[in-house]
Protein backbone atom coordinates (compact mmCIF):
# COMPACT_ATOMS: atom_id res chain seq x y z
CA UNK A 1 0.00 0.00 0.00
CA UNK A 2 2.95 2.20 1.04
CA UNK A 3 4.12 1.54 -2.64
CA UNK A 4 0.96 2.73 -4.38
CA UNK A 5 0.52 5.87 -1.90
CA UNK A 6 4.47 6.97 -2.85
CA UNK A 7 3.86 6.55 -6.35
CA UNK A 8 0.82 8.63 -6.21
CA UNK A 9 2.21 11.07 -4.61
CA UNK A 10 5.38 10.94 -7.20
CA UNK A 11 2.66 11.61 -9.65
CA UNK A 12 0.74 14.23 -8.30
CA UNK A 13 3.99 16.09 -8.60
CA UNK A 14 5.66 15.23 -11.45
CA UNK A 15 2.07 16.15 -13.00
CA UNK A 16 1.97 19.66 -11.38
CA UNK A 17 5.48 20.17 -12.68
CA UNK A 18 5.02 18.93 -16.37
CA UNK A 19 1.34 19.98 -16.71
CA UNK A 20 2.43 23.54 -16.44
CA UNK A 21 4.35 23.49 -19.56
CA UNK A 22 1.08 22.06 -21.76
CA UNK A 23 -1.69 24.28 -19.68
CA UNK A 24 -1.00 26.97 -22.42
CA UNK A 25 -1.96 24.73 -24.79
CA UNK A 26 -4.55 23.63 -27.58
CA UNK A 27 -7.71 21.54 -25.44
CA UNK A 28 -6.74 19.05 -27.86
CA UNK A 29 -3.07 18.87 -26.73
CA UNK A 30 -3.85 18.56 -23.07
CA UNK A 31 -5.95 15.58 -23.60
CA UNK A 32 -3.63 13.69 -25.53
CA UNK A 33 -1.17 14.91 -22.62
CA UNK A 34 -4.03 13.24 -19.81
CA UNK A 35 -4.56 10.39 -21.72
CA UNK A 36 -0.90 9.20 -21.97
CA UNK A 37 -0.53 10.40 -18.54
CA UNK A 38 -3.38 8.09 -16.95
CA UNK A 39 -2.15 5.27 -19.51
CA UNK A 40 1.73 5.68 -17.87
CA UNK A 41 0.50 5.82 -14.64
CA UNK A 42 -1.24 3.11 -14.51
CA UNK A 43 0.97 0.61 -16.38
CA UNK A 44 3.39 2.21 -13.02
CA UNK A 45 0.64 1.11 -10.53
CA UNK A 46 0.08 -2.54 -12.42
CA UNK A 47 3.57 -3.47 -11.97
CA UNK A 48 3.98 -1.98 -8.49
CA UNK A 49 1.22 -4.22 -7.36
CA UNK A 50 2.73 -7.00 -9.18
CA UNK A 51 0.56 -7.91 -11.51
CA UNK A 52 1.79 -9.44 -14.24
CA UNK A 53 1.27 -8.35 -18.00
CA UNK A 54 2.48 -10.04 -21.08
CA UNK A 55 6.20 -9.50 -21.84
CA UNK A 56 7.41 -7.97 -25.23
CA UNK A 57 9.32 -10.70 -26.55
CA UNK A 58 6.77 -13.26 -26.17
CA UNK A 59 4.31 -11.25 -28.27
CA UNK A 60 7.15 -10.52 -30.85
CA UNK A 61 7.82 -14.10 -30.99
CA UNK A 62 4.48 -15.41 -31.51
CA UNK A 63 4.86 -13.29 -34.76
CA UNK A 64 8.35 -13.71 -36.04
CA UNK A 65 8.72 -17.68 -34.86
CA UNK A 66 6.54 -19.08 -37.50
CA UNK A 67 8.42 -17.07 -40.08
CA UNK A 68 11.87 -17.34 -38.98
CA UNK A 69 11.93 -20.84 -37.20
CA UNK A 70 13.59 -22.79 -39.81
CA UNK A 71 16.45 -20.03 -40.15
CA UNK A 72 16.66 -20.12 -36.05
CA UNK A 73 17.09 -23.92 -36.21
CA UNK A 74 19.51 -23.58 -38.67
CA UNK A 75 21.54 -20.87 -36.59
CA UNK A 76 21.04 -22.78 -33.48
CA UNK A 77 22.94 -25.28 -35.37
CA UNK A 78 26.15 -23.34 -34.76
CA UNK A 79 25.76 -22.89 -31.57
CA UNK A 80 28.96 -22.82 -29.48
CA UNK A 81 27.24 -24.07 -26.46
CA UNK A 82 23.48 -23.57 -25.88
CA UNK A 83 21.47 -20.91 -23.87
CA UNK A 84 18.40 -23.32 -23.24
CA UNK B 1 7.87 20.58 -39.69
CA UNK B 2 7.14 20.71 -35.84
CA UNK B 3 11.02 20.31 -34.55
CA UNK B 4 12.63 23.95 -35.36
CA UNK B 5 16.06 23.22 -33.97
CA UNK B 6 18.93 22.29 -36.66
CA UNK B 7 22.27 20.64 -36.21
CA UNK B 8 25.08 20.43 -38.44
CA UNK B 9 26.86 17.53 -40.40
CA UNK B 10 29.25 17.30 -37.70
CA UNK B 11 26.94 16.62 -34.59
CA UNK B 12 25.12 14.49 -37.36
CA UNK B 13 27.98 12.04 -37.59
CA UNK B 14 28.69 12.19 -34.01
CA UNK B 15 24.92 11.28 -33.00
CA UNK B 16 25.09 8.44 -35.67
CA UNK B 17 28.67 6.90 -34.44
CA UNK B 18 27.23 6.95 -30.57
CA UNK B 19 24.16 5.80 -31.53
CA UNK B 20 25.87 2.80 -33.90
CA UNK B 21 28.02 1.91 -30.31
CA UNK B 22 25.70 2.57 -28.08
CA UNK B 23 24.38 -0.84 -26.42
CA UNK B 24 25.90 -2.92 -29.37
CA UNK B 25 29.65 -2.97 -28.11
CA UNK B 26 28.10 -4.95 -25.37
CA UNK B 27 25.52 -6.97 -27.27
CA UNK B 28 27.84 -7.88 -30.35
CA UNK B 29 30.67 -9.48 -29.58
CA UNK B 30 28.82 -12.02 -27.44
CA UNK B 31 26.42 -13.00 -29.96
CA UNK B 32 28.46 -13.30 -32.85
CA UNK B 33 31.07 -15.00 -30.95
CA UNK B 34 28.37 -17.77 -29.82
CA UNK B 35 27.40 -18.39 -33.75
CA UNK B 36 30.49 -17.23 -35.89
CA UNK B 37 33.24 -18.48 -33.11
CA UNK B 38 36.68 -17.67 -34.64
CA UNK B 39 35.32 -16.07 -37.96
CA UNK B 40 33.30 -13.62 -35.73
CA UNK B 41 35.95 -11.13 -37.14
CA UNK B 42 34.41 -12.05 -40.93
CA UNK B 43 30.99 -12.07 -40.00
CA UNK B 44 31.64 -8.23 -38.60
CA UNK B 45 33.34 -7.05 -41.72
CA UNK B 46 30.17 -8.53 -44.01
CA UNK B 47 27.82 -6.83 -41.62
CA UNK B 48 29.58 -3.39 -42.14
CA UNK B 49 29.37 -3.69 -45.65
CA UNK B 50 25.66 -4.49 -45.76
CA UNK B 51 25.80 -1.93 -43.46
CA UNK B 52 26.78 0.83 -45.53
CA UNK B 53 24.31 -0.46 -48.46
CA UNK B 54 21.74 0.10 -45.80
CA UNK B 55 22.81 3.38 -44.96
CA UNK B 56 22.58 4.27 -49.13
CA UNK B 57 19.10 2.56 -49.30
CA UNK B 58 17.90 5.13 -46.54
CA UNK B 59 19.48 8.20 -47.77
CA UNK B 60 17.92 7.16 -51.29
CA UNK B 61 14.49 7.27 -49.07
CA UNK B 62 15.80 10.84 -48.07
CA UNK B 63 15.53 11.58 -51.52
CA UNK B 64 12.22 10.99 -51.98
CA UNK B 65 11.91 14.64 -50.08
CA UNK B 66 14.51 16.02 -48.56
CA UNK B 67 12.67 18.65 -46.82
CA UNK B 68 10.03 15.92 -44.99
CA UNK B 69 10.39 13.75 -42.01
CA UNK B 70 10.13 10.08 -41.91
CA UNK B 71 6.51 10.55 -40.08
CA UNK B 72 5.43 12.97 -43.19
CA UNK B 73 7.20 11.17 -45.75
CA UNK B 74 4.95 8.28 -44.76
CA UNK B 75 1.83 10.25 -45.70
CA UNK B 76 3.23 12.17 -48.47
CA UNK B 77 4.01 8.58 -49.60
CA UNK B 78 1.11 6.35 -48.58
CA UNK B 79 -1.82 8.59 -48.03
CA UNK B 80 -3.64 10.30 -45.04
CA UNK B 81 -4.37 7.34 -43.50
CA UNK B 82 -2.30 4.66 -44.21
CA UNK B 83 0.78 7.09 -43.79
CA UNK B 84 -1.21 7.21 -39.80
CA UNK B 85 -1.36 3.31 -39.76
CA UNK B 86 2.59 3.08 -40.58
CA UNK B 87 3.40 5.58 -38.14
CA UNK B 88 1.88 4.04 -35.50
CA UNK B 89 3.25 0.27 -36.04
CA UNK B 90 6.71 2.58 -36.59
CA UNK B 91 6.42 3.82 -33.25
CA UNK B 92 5.54 0.87 -31.68
CA UNK B 93 8.70 -0.74 -32.83
CA UNK B 94 10.95 2.18 -31.80
CA UNK B 95 9.33 2.09 -28.31
CA UNK B 96 10.16 -1.37 -28.19
CA UNK B 97 14.07 -0.53 -29.04
CA UNK B 98 13.90 2.18 -26.89
CA UNK B 99 12.51 0.01 -24.09
CA UNK B 100 15.42 -2.48 -25.19
CA UNK B 101 18.23 0.19 -24.52
CA UNK B 102 17.26 0.75 -21.75
CA UNK B 103 16.86 -2.87 -20.17
CA UNK B 104 20.53 -3.39 -21.57
CA UNK B 105 21.95 -0.64 -19.57
CA UNK B 106 20.07 -1.64 -16.82
CA UNK B 107 20.85 -5.33 -17.06
CA UNK B 108 24.37 -4.80 -17.38
CA UNK B 109 24.93 -2.50 -14.35
CA UNK B 110 22.60 -4.45 -12.03
CA UNK B 111 25.11 -7.94 -13.10
CA UNK B 112 28.36 -6.42 -13.30
CA UNK B 113 28.48 -2.76 -11.34
CA UNK B 114 25.69 -2.01 -8.99
CA UNK B 115 24.34 -5.69 -7.94
CA UNK B 116 22.52 -4.62 -5.04
CA UNK B 117 20.36 -1.90 -6.64
CA UNK B 118 17.02 -2.88 -8.26
CA UNK B 119 17.00 -2.48 -12.09
CA UNK B 120 14.40 -0.34 -12.00
CA UNK B 121 16.10 2.48 -10.41
CA UNK B 122 19.17 2.09 -12.84
CA UNK B 123 16.16 2.63 -15.44
CA UNK B 124 14.60 4.96 -14.05
CA UNK B 125 17.66 7.42 -14.15
CA UNK B 126 18.36 6.98 -17.48
CA UNK B 127 15.33 7.46 -18.94
CA UNK B 128 14.79 11.07 -16.45
CA UNK B 129 18.49 12.02 -18.33
CA UNK B 130 17.06 10.87 -21.57
CA UNK B 131 13.85 13.12 -20.67
CA UNK B 132 15.99 15.98 -19.72
CA UNK B 133 17.62 16.25 -23.16
CA UNK B 134 14.28 15.88 -25.28
CA UNK B 135 12.77 18.55 -22.95
CA UNK B 136 16.48 20.66 -24.56
CA UNK B 137 15.70 19.64 -27.97
CA UNK B 138 17.76 18.08 -30.98
CA UNK B 139 20.53 21.06 -31.10
CA UNK B 140 21.26 20.65 -27.36
CA UNK B 141 21.49 16.82 -27.78
CA UNK B 142 23.52 17.60 -30.73
CA UNK B 143 26.10 20.04 -29.06
CA UNK B 144 26.37 17.73 -25.86
CA UNK B 145 27.08 14.55 -28.43
CA UNK B 146 30.18 16.61 -29.20
CA UNK B 147 31.37 17.13 -25.98
CA UNK B 148 31.02 13.61 -24.99
CA UNK B 149 32.08 11.81 -28.41
CA UNK B 150 36.18 12.71 -27.77
CA UNK B 151 35.76 11.01 -24.39
CA UNK B 152 34.06 8.08 -25.18
CA UNK B 153 35.52 7.17 -28.78
CA UNK B 154 39.47 7.39 -26.72
CA UNK B 155 38.79 5.27 -24.04
CA UNK B 156 37.57 2.38 -26.46
CA UNK B 157 41.01 3.47 -28.45
CA UNK B 158 42.90 3.13 -25.12
CA UNK B 159 41.25 0.05 -24.56
CA UNK B 160 42.23 -1.65 -27.58
CA UNK B 161 45.37 -0.07 -27.32
CA UNK B 162 46.32 -1.58 -24.03
CA UNK B 163 44.86 -5.17 -24.36
CA UNK B 164 46.78 -5.53 -27.75
CA UNK B 165 49.58 -6.81 -26.28
CA UNK B 166 47.78 -9.66 -25.18
CA UNK B 167 46.42 -10.57 -28.63
CA UNK B 168 46.70 -14.19 -29.64
CA UNK B 169 46.19 -14.91 -33.28
CA UNK B 170 45.80 -18.22 -32.77
CA UNK B 171 42.37 -18.01 -30.85
CA UNK B 172 41.58 -16.57 -34.42
CA UNK B 173 43.01 -19.57 -36.44
CA UNK B 174 41.82 -21.09 -38.35
CA UNK B 175 40.35 -18.73 -40.46
CA UNK B 176 37.00 -19.83 -42.50
CA UNK B 177 37.91 -23.89 -42.18
CA UNK B 178 35.25 -24.68 -39.51
CA UNK B 179 31.90 -23.33 -39.35
CA UNK B 180 31.92 -21.22 -42.07
CA UNK B 181 27.95 -21.29 -42.56
CA UNK B 182 27.66 -19.98 -39.15
CA UNK B 183 29.71 -17.20 -40.03
CA UNK B 184 27.55 -16.14 -42.89
CA UNK B 185 24.01 -17.03 -41.42
CA UNK B 186 25.18 -14.99 -37.93
CA UNK B 187 25.29 -12.03 -40.22
CA UNK B 188 21.55 -11.71 -39.95
CA UNK B 189 20.97 -10.98 -36.26
CA UNK B 190 24.08 -9.25 -36.19
CA UNK B 191 22.50 -6.28 -39.06
CA UNK B 192 19.25 -6.31 -36.08
CA UNK B 193 22.05 -4.07 -33.44
CA UNK B 194 22.29 -1.67 -35.03
CA UNK B 195 22.10 -1.28 -38.66
CA UNK B 196 18.30 -1.86 -39.07
CA UNK B 197 17.52 0.32 -36.26
CA UNK B 198 19.68 2.88 -37.76
CA UNK B 199 16.04 3.66 -39.73
CA UNK B 200 15.31 6.23 -37.58
CA UNK B 201 17.83 8.80 -38.31
CA UNK B 202 15.37 9.26 -41.24
CA UNK B 203 13.18 11.25 -38.97
CA UNK B 204 16.73 13.18 -37.74
CA UNK B 205 18.44 13.84 -41.19
CA UNK B 206 15.87 16.53 -42.13
CA UNK B 207 17.31 18.35 -39.46
CA UNK B 208 20.65 19.04 -40.54
CA UNK B 209 21.29 21.95 -41.85
CA UNK B 210 22.59 21.24 -45.15
CA UNK B 211 21.19 17.50 -46.58
CA UNK B 212 24.51 16.97 -48.81
CA UNK B 213 26.68 16.69 -46.12
CA UNK B 214 24.41 15.27 -44.02
CA UNK B 215 23.81 12.09 -46.42
CA UNK B 216 27.42 12.15 -46.55
CA UNK B 217 27.81 12.09 -42.48
CA UNK B 218 25.32 9.41 -42.28
CA UNK B 219 27.89 6.84 -44.20
CA UNK B 220 31.03 8.46 -42.36
CA UNK B 221 29.30 7.88 -38.59
CA UNK B 222 28.30 4.35 -39.64
CA UNK B 223 31.54 3.79 -40.70
CA UNK B 224 33.14 4.92 -37.59
CA UNK B 225 30.80 3.15 -35.65
CA UNK B 226 31.48 -0.12 -37.44
CA UNK B 227 35.42 0.11 -37.20
CA UNK B 228 34.96 0.36 -33.66
CA UNK B 229 32.72 -2.50 -33.41
CA UNK B 230 34.75 -4.40 -35.50
CA UNK B 231 37.90 -3.55 -33.25
CA UNK B 232 36.80 -4.49 -30.15
CA UNK B 233 34.85 -7.89 -31.61
CA UNK B 234 38.37 -8.82 -33.24
CA UNK B 235 40.21 -7.73 -29.59
CA UNK B 236 37.31 -9.89 -27.59
CA UNK B 237 37.99 -12.85 -30.12
CA UNK B 238 41.85 -12.69 -29.82
CA UNK B 239 42.47 -11.68 -26.25
CA UNK B 240 39.80 -13.64 -24.43
CA UNK B 241 39.06 -16.19 -27.17
CA UNK B 242 36.11 -16.93 -29.18
CA UNK B 243 34.61 -19.72 -26.42
CA UNK B 244 35.05 -17.16 -23.54
CA UNK B 245 34.00 -14.46 -25.56
CA UNK B 246 30.75 -16.46 -26.78
CA UNK B 247 29.92 -17.43 -23.25
CA UNK B 248 30.23 -14.24 -21.39
CA UNK B 249 27.33 -11.66 -21.40
CA UNK B 250 29.58 -8.94 -21.52
CA UNK B 251 33.29 -9.97 -22.85
CA UNK B 252 33.89 -6.23 -23.60
CA UNK B 253 33.85 -5.47 -20.20
CA UNK B 254 35.86 -8.31 -18.57
CA UNK B 255 38.57 -7.09 -21.61
CA UNK B 256 38.45 -4.19 -19.69
CA UNK B 257 39.54 -6.14 -16.62
CA UNK B 258 42.21 -7.30 -18.91
CA UNK B 259 44.04 -4.18 -18.81
CA UNK B 260 47.12 -3.94 -16.93
CA UNK B 261 50.87 -3.76 -17.17
CA UNK B 262 51.66 -0.39 -15.94
CA UNK B 263 50.74 -0.03 -12.07
CA UNK B 264 48.49 2.57 -11.74
CA UNK B 265 46.08 1.43 -14.59
CA UNK B 266 44.76 -1.59 -12.88
CA UNK B 267 41.21 -2.01 -12.87
CA UNK B 268 40.25 0.28 -14.93
CA UNK B 269 37.18 -1.14 -16.57
CA UNK B 270 34.61 1.48 -15.59
CA UNK B 271 36.06 4.24 -17.10
CA UNK B 272 35.70 2.13 -20.09
CA UNK B 273 31.88 1.37 -18.63
CA UNK B 274 31.37 4.88 -18.32
CA UNK B 275 32.21 5.46 -22.26
CA UNK B 276 29.45 3.37 -23.21
CA UNK B 277 26.94 4.77 -20.81
CA UNK B 278 27.60 8.21 -23.03
CA UNK B 279 26.96 6.34 -25.99
CA UNK B 280 23.96 4.14 -24.64
CA UNK B 281 22.61 7.61 -23.02
CA UNK B 282 22.87 9.24 -26.48
CA UNK B 283 21.15 5.95 -28.14
CA UNK B 284 18.09 5.82 -25.81
CA UNK B 285 18.12 9.63 -26.09
CA UNK B 286 17.57 9.64 -30.20
CA UNK B 287 15.30 6.86 -30.12
CA UNK B 288 13.26 8.62 -27.61
CA UNK B 289 13.32 11.88 -29.09
CA UNK B 290 12.10 10.16 -32.84
CA UNK B 291 9.33 8.94 -30.46
CA UNK B 292 8.18 12.03 -28.99
CA UNK B 293 8.90 13.55 -32.55
CA UNK B 294 6.27 10.39 -34.00
CA UNK B 295 4.21 11.47 -31.43
CA UNK B 296 3.82 14.77 -31.98
CA UNK B 297 3.41 14.47 -35.84
CA UNK B 298 0.50 12.18 -34.97
CA UNK B 299 -1.44 14.14 -32.41
CA UNK B 300 -0.51 17.28 -33.92
CA UNK B 301 1.15 18.26 -31.50
CA UNK B 302 3.02 21.69 -31.42
CA UNK B 303 6.07 20.56 -30.40
CA UNK B 304 7.52 16.75 -29.10
CA UNK B 305 8.28 18.67 -25.95
CA UNK B 306 4.45 17.98 -25.23
CA UNK B 307 4.33 14.16 -24.38
CA UNK B 308 7.68 13.81 -23.43
CA UNK B 309 7.55 13.27 -19.74
CA UNK B 310 3.99 10.87 -19.69
CA UNK B 311 6.46 8.74 -22.80
CA UNK B 312 9.57 8.50 -20.37
CA UNK B 313 7.60 6.74 -18.06
CA UNK B 314 6.17 4.34 -20.92
CA UNK B 315 9.64 3.56 -22.06
CA UNK B 316 10.39 2.41 -18.23
CA UNK B 317 7.42 0.00 -18.71
CA UNK B 318 8.78 -1.12 -21.93
CA UNK B 319 12.25 -1.96 -20.36
CA UNK B 320 10.77 -3.89 -17.24
CA UNK B 321 8.06 -5.75 -19.11
CA UNK B 322 10.48 -6.56 -22.51
CA UNK B 323 11.67 -9.56 -21.27
CA UNK B 324 10.98 -12.11 -18.03
CA UNK B 325 15.12 -12.92 -17.63
CA UNK B 326 18.31 -12.51 -19.13
CA UNK B 327 18.16 -15.77 -21.19
CA UNK B 328 14.55 -14.78 -22.89
CA UNK B 329 16.55 -11.56 -23.36
CA UNK B 330 19.37 -12.98 -25.05
CA UNK B 331 17.03 -15.25 -26.62
CA UNK B 332 15.53 -12.07 -28.14
CA UNK B 333 18.76 -10.27 -28.98
CA UNK B 334 19.49 -13.68 -31.62
CA UNK B 335 16.35 -14.79 -32.76
CA UNK B 336 13.88 -12.19 -32.89
CA UNK B 337 15.78 -8.44 -33.57
CA UNK B 338 16.94 -8.96 -36.46
CA UNK B 339 13.07 -9.91 -37.99
CA UNK B 340 11.46 -6.99 -36.32
CA UNK B 341 14.10 -4.78 -36.95
CA UNK B 342 14.50 -5.58 -40.67
CA UNK B 343 10.52 -5.26 -41.10
CA UNK B 344 11.12 -1.79 -40.69
CA UNK B 345 14.55 -0.66 -41.78
CA UNK B 346 14.84 -2.76 -44.77
CA UNK B 347 11.37 -3.91 -45.88
CA UNK B 348 9.64 -0.01 -45.03
CA UNK B 349 12.35 2.02 -46.83
CA UNK B 350 12.24 -0.17 -49.58
CA UNK B 351 8.14 -0.14 -49.96
CA UNK B 352 8.99 3.85 -49.85
CA UNK B 353 10.62 4.17 -52.05
CA UNK B 354 8.42 1.74 -54.68
CA UNK B 355 5.56 3.25 -53.84
CA UNK B 356 7.01 7.00 -53.93
CA UNK B 357 8.68 5.80 -57.86
CA UNK B 358 4.75 4.56 -59.01
CA UNK B 359 3.29 7.71 -57.65
CA UNK B 360 5.67 9.64 -59.75
CA UNK B 361 5.62 7.56 -62.88
CA UNK B 362 1.23 8.04 -62.92
CA UNK B 363 1.63 11.82 -61.96
CA UNK B 364 3.79 12.35 -64.96
CA UNK B 365 1.05 9.60 -67.17
CA UNK B 366 -1.62 11.68 -65.71
CA UNK B 367 0.46 14.79 -67.27
CA UNK B 368 1.09 13.72 -70.74
CA UNK B 369 -2.28 12.55 -70.73
CA UNK B 370 -3.76 15.93 -69.75
CA UNK B 371 -1.75 17.36 -72.66
CA UNK B 372 -3.00 15.32 -75.24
Amino acid sequence: MLKVISLLVAAVIVFKIDYSSVKTGKKRERRVYMAFFAISLGLLMLHILDVQIPYVVHGIGEIYHPIFESFNQRLDQHQSYKMN
Amino acid sequence: MIEKGKIDARQFTVLVVMYSLGTSIIAIPSTISTYAQENAWITIILTTLIGLMIVFLLNQVNRINKNKNLFELFEYVFGKWIGKSVTVLFLTFVYIVSGKNLRQIGDFITTQVMVETPIQVIMLIFVLTSLYAIKLGIEVIGRTSEIFFPYAFTSLMLLIIFVAPQADFKNIQPVLVNNIEGAFLTVFPTLGTPYFELVVFLALLPYVNRIGPGRKAFYIGVGIGSFLLFAVTLMSLLVLGPDFSARNVYPTYILGKKISGIQFLERIEILVAIAWFFTIFFKISINFYVLSLGMSHLFQLRSPKVLSTPLAFLILIAGVYLAPNMIAYQNFLAHDLAPLAGTFGIVLPVLLIIVARLRKKNKKKKKRKKRK
